[in-house]
């Protein structure tokens, strides 16, 4: 056995054991496409609830606005859950055509291990969303689907890109903001789910392709 | 200079079996399709490597039922996960030899 040959199988163990425990399949277009349906949404419940975000007067003065409204809560529920099931059909759709393209097998155990390890923070997380709903606790669904959304990245982060690491510390930073600045909840989420996918998706497709 | 080829593996000589060896040294478990399609080679290929490295106490079977389908995984065993590292000690040796 030569060198030459030594060294070949040793970089394609190494691919293998990459290829194996990490699902890489991800698109970077699906991250942009989501963030530009929550600015999409973002604007819409905006208008639909007069809500100027430029213009920020005074926490009060933010809240008054917000109760206001005739029917705040549908308009947010529906949005959001439309806006979350489009993201994720664009998700995997998108990643099922890349998986096609790689010839990496898209349910494989790389991508069980990836949905198991994100699973149980989001599913908390979406239990906390709903349960603030059902007691009245608006301002507290927005800030807590971004930390727990960004848990969830970080720990799906271990398998599969190491970018959704940052992604995900940023996202938990900016909930923990939106938690500090409760009336601004949107806004937050307009720049969490929004603006950092666009990026994180730009960087995703300039650094693997699309 | 002699080659000290101690930690070499006659069993892991196989290009084939040095690859299972590879993804199941970095996950706890895998199953025969997703291994086939990881490798990308024939059923019998696979299969026939997988019985090698059963025999010398590599790997161990795991027969679990998914959907009453049979659904068959290997787990590396520690003689197994011992056997591959002294192996990669082995080919590390011989590369850094010829420098």
């Amino acid at each position: 056995m030569s060198q030459d040959d030594v060294l070949k199988d040793l970089s394609h163990i190494r691919s293998l054991m990459e290829k194996s425990t990490k699902f890489i399949s991800i698109s970077g277009l699906s991250g942009i496409l989501a963030g530009v349906y929550t600015l999409i949404a973002v604007t819409f419940v905006g208008w639909k609830l007069k809500i100027h975000w430029l213009v920020f007067g005074d926490s009060s003065h933010a809240q008054r606005l917000f109760l206001d409204f005739s029917d705040p809560l549908r308009t947010m529920v529906i949005t959001g859950v439309l806006l979350l099931l489009i993201s994720v059909a664009t998700g995997v759709y998108l990643a099922l055509k890349k998986a096609e393209k790689t010839g990496q097998a898209a349910w494989n155990p790389a991508s069980r291990i990836l949905l198991l390890s994100v699973a149980a923070p989001l599913l908390t997380g979406g239990m906390i969303a709903i349960l603030s709903l059902i007691k009245g606790y608006y301002y507290v669904v927005a800030p807590c689907f971004l930390i727990f959304y960004g848990l969830a990245l970080y720990s799906g982060s271990h398998f599969s890109f190491k970018e959704l690491r940052v992604l995900g510390v940023l996202q938990i930073i900016l909930g923990l903001l939106a938690y500090g600045y409760m009336p601004f909840g949107l806004l937050f989420f307009a720049l969490g789910f929004g603006v950092l996918h666009i990026l994180y998706g730009a960087i995703i497709i300039k650094k693997y392709g699309a | 200079m002699k080659l000290d080829l101690s930690l070499y593996d006659k069993v892991l000589e196989n290009r084939i079996r040095l690859q299972i060896m590879s993804v199941l040294m970095v996950n706890e478990a895998y199953d025969f399709n997703s291994l086939k399609q990881l490798l990308d080679i024939t059923d019998g290929n696979l299969a026939s490597n997988l019985k090698s490295l059963e025999k010398a106490e590599y790997i161990e079977v795991i027969k679990t039922f998914v959907d009453r389908k049979p659904n068959t995984r290997y787990r590396s065993t520690e003689k197994g996960r011992k056997a591959f590292r002294d192996h990669l000690s082995a080919l590390e040796k011989l590369i850094s030899s010829g420098k």
